[in-house]
């Protein structure tokens, strides 16, 4: 079974979450080009690294932020998105 | 906001179906026993599942909360997932930092109490209208019903503190707990769930040895037989 | 036992022909050319059905032979021998229609041109649809596919109880019951491979070079121009490159350093065990997410929605295998004693509006046929026939300007979610 570290509650089987995405900064819609914009709402990293992005633990209602290796699967560490990332709640073994 | 008298549980057709001793008024029923009393009692000591869903509850919540829920001498707990007894065995857990869910003791009056207090606005402090269903899996082997459905090892949980997970693919709060001699969990789940989580719960306790048993194995002291 | 198969187990070589020659002369006993010319015309990373249908159809079509298909694996290893097979046009939009409904047409022609058994039938595509909101789409797709000629039309529940005796419309109580279905009879499987060896084998005997295990690590780029390419077998040269990788293509967009919507997902299916000729018709439940047929040798195939969360990694999982056993079960109670013989997963290279990315791209020279999702076999050879010509003629190809990649740039999206969530 594949195991998450929620920051909030601990260590839960997958299922439990939900993928929210990657994390992106919205740019100012009023100050940047159509193009710029239009790469901020489609485009994507989605080339094999190591990913920052949204998860969320159904049942508690708690979004927090994985860095993950979106190849191997490897939950590299999850915190809190006010918390940052000094606040890891530990990795998957 | 409703009054709290008029809540129904979800599955009450599930449950009325054979029922013998209920309180409360036509619309409130909670079902003391199912059956003979005593062999009930015995049941739930190896593996009972309740239905307590009549149970008045409430969410607060707000930037207030917790200050407001001190002024109304509330035993606030500290810790996220924390839960305390209000004095008249009413249950206050804390869900965040501004965050708190109470239920109401079958025989307490906190929840009626505290939603009309807050009928009329309070600066940062925000009632939630909660209608979870509750069910509460009893005795001995309630642990392997969890087991079976759950993927959190219930081996490991403390007492009264809140675990936010699955049960047989629902979100679920559940609370160890002791309720007299008997150890138990006590479910919470969104109401429309309720009907098709009995039906799995029932399956899988029966399958265990148990049985559906009343409200009056883990309240005693509401049972007239007693 | 047949006498040749005795006479293949007792030679110490192997006798047949092989499916595609390679430079003959350079090869060595695994069937790797030794050698990779310095320079080719034109470079085609990935030896998909896409890859080697773009080759064949360049030297068929163009007369353009000095072409190199890449292949990091072997032939086929990709999604082109991962997938369920299904084959059909009943698509939303009618730029998306118009160009599936070409690539049933070439199909249809396919074994004959190639000279090599594809087994494609066609069984008849059954869209089921369990709620309002899915009729109205049904209808909607309906409409759309007469309007350009694709045979499909919306049928009630005894008609797809008639041809599907064994299903269960009310699904055992367990899910919203049948209320109707798209139904397009052209839908079609084929067999997966042999449409990957068909391809290669015509494009070999045009001239064009086949090389496996060739991995493309770095494309070279010169003022905005492509120069050549570089693999695990050194440098090769070539001012036209094409990338028809489907699920490695966000690695590849990185080299040229091309910014995509494109993100991978897994994506799961597996087979029963062999039974007896049971169901003729393909079936696809959008509500239960699942979708089965039953391939010529017997075993029935099946497949879900894509995993929930990006990843370009193809292992399988215990909670697809549950999920989808489940809801066959919902729709077939008479297959709870089958049981699961393979699991395995593809990796989709999804797009937001599921239809994908094809052409000519902002670094000259650098072609795109990506975004294949979970609906690429069906393209195959409509893909090598607009791909080859765009890449001979550097314009896109009519059928494909709608699915430029500078469609999200202009916002003008082909939407066919509708018509591609879980009927790849
Ligand atoms: C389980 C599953 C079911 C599906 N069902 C259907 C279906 O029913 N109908 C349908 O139409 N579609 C279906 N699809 C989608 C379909 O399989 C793909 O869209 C299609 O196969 C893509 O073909 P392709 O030739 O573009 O890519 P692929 O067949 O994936 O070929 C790409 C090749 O590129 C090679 N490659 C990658 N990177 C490099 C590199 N750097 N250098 C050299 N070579 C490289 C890979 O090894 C691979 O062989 C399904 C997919 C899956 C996973």
């Amino acid at each position: 079974m594949k195991i998450i570290h929620c920051p909030v509650n601990g260590p839960r089987p997958l299922q439990e979450f939900h993928y929210g995405g990657e994390v992106r900064d919205e740019p100012d819609a009023g100050a940047v080009s159509d193009e710029q914009w239009a790469d901020y709402v489609f485009s994507r990293s989605g080339e094999p690294g190591v990913k920052v992005e949204w998860w969320y633990h159904i049942a508690s209602g708690t979004w927090f932020i994985a860095e993950r290796d979106i190849v191997s699967d490897e939950f590299i560490r999850t915190y809190l998105y006010t918390d940052g990332p000094s606040a890891t709640a530990g990795s998957n073994p | 906001m409703a009054d709290a008298s008029t809540r129904r549980s979800p599955i009450r057709r599930q449950v009325e179906a054979d029922h013998t001793h209920v309180l409360g008024a036509a619309d409130a029923v909670l079902v003391l026993h199912l059956s003979d009393a005593s062999a009930e009692r015995d049941a739930a000591r190896t593996l009972g599942l309740i239905d307590l869903s009549v149970l008045p509850k409430l969410g607060i919540k707000g930037p207030s909360a917790e200050a407001w829920l001190g002024e109304q001498s509330a035993p606030v707990p500290t810790d996220i997932y924390d839960v305390t007894s209000f004095d008249d065995g009413s249950c206050l857990v804390r869900l965040g930092d501004d965050e708190f869910f109470i239920e109401q003791h079958p025989a307490g009056s906190r929840v009626g109490g505290l939603t009309s207090l807050l009928s009329s606005p309070v600066s940062g402090v925000y009632p939630v209208w909660r209608e979870d269903a509750t069910f509460v899996l009893t005795g001995a082997s309630a642990g392997e019903v969890l087991a079976q459905t759950c993927g959190v090892d219930m081996d490991q949980a403390v007492l009264e503190r809140l675990i936010m997970t699955r049960v047989a693919g629902v979100s679920c709060s559940i609370l160890p707990q002791m309720l007299g001699e008997l150890s138990c969990y006590r479910l919470w789940l969104d109401p429309s769930f309720a009907a098709s989580m009995w039906e799995t719960l029932t399956e899988i306790v029966v399958e265990l040895g148990g049985c559906a048993v009343g409200a009056g194995c883990v309240y005693p002291e509401l049972s007239a037989d007693s | 036992m047949p006498l040749r198969l005795l006479r293949f187990g007792l030679n110490k070589t192997y006798k047949e022909p092989r499916m595609f020659r390679a430079p003959a002369t350079l090869k060595d006993e695994y069937d790797v050319p030794a050698t990779l010319k310095d320079e080719y015309d034109v470079v085609i990373i990935g030896g998909g059905g896409h890859g080697l249908a773009a080759a064949y159809y360049l030297a068929k079509h163009h007369n353009i032979t000095n072409v190199a298909v890449l292949e990091q694996g072997y032939i086929g290893s990709g999604g082109t021998g991962r997938n369920t097979a299904i084959i059909r046009s009943n698509y939303l939009t009618p730029e998306g229609v118009r160009f599936y409904e070409k690539s049933v047409e070439l199909y249809k022609g396919l074994s004959r041109e190639l000279r090599f058994n594809l087994f494609y039938t066609e069984r008849g595509h059954y869209t089921l649809a369990h709620s309002d909101a899915a009729l109205r789409t049904a209808r909607w797709r309906a409409e759309v596919n007469q309007h350009l000629g694709v045979n499909s039309e919306v049928v009630d529940p005894d008609f797809i109880k008639k041809h599907n005796p064994e299903i269960d419309i009310t699904c055992g109580g367990h899910q919203p019951p049948v209320m109707g279905a798209l139904y397009h009879p052209p839908g079609a499987i084929a067999r997966h491979d042999a449409v990957a060896w068909a391809f290669a084998r015509g494009a070999d005997e045009r001239g064009v070079e086949i090389h496996q295990q060739t991995a493309v690590n770095d494309i070279e780029i010169k003022d905005g121009a492509v120069t050549g390419v570089h693999t695990n077998r050194g440098f090769v040269k070539a001012k036209k490159v094409l990338s028809a990788v489907a699920g490695w293509t966000t690695a590849i967009t990185q080299m040229v350093g091309l910014r995509t919507p494109l993100v991978i997902h897994p994506l799961q299916a597996f087979v029963s065990e062999p039974i007896k000729p049971w169901l003729d018709t393909i079936i696809v439940s959008g509500s239960l997410h699942i979708y089965i047929s039953q391939s010529t040798r017997g075993e029935l195939v099946s497949g879900a929605a894509l995993d929930p969360y990006e990843l370009i990694n193809t292992r399988s999982t215990l909670d697809f295998a549950e999920g989808l056993s489940g809801h066959l079960i919902d729709l077939f109670p008479c297959l709870s004693g089958v049981k699961v013989m393979r699991q395995w997963a593809g990796l989709c290279d999804m797009t937001p509006d599921f239809s994908p990315i094809m052409g000519r791209t902002p670094v000259h020279g650098f072609y795109i046929d990506a975004g294949w999702g979970t609906y690429g076999f069906k393209a195959t050879p409509v893909c090598g026939l607009t791909m080859a010509h765009t890449i001979a003629r550097d314009e896109d190809h009519d059928l494909i300007r709608a699915f430029s990649l500078s469609r999200f740039e202009r916002m003008t999206l082909v939407g066919e979610k509708g018509a591609a969530s879980v009927g790849h």
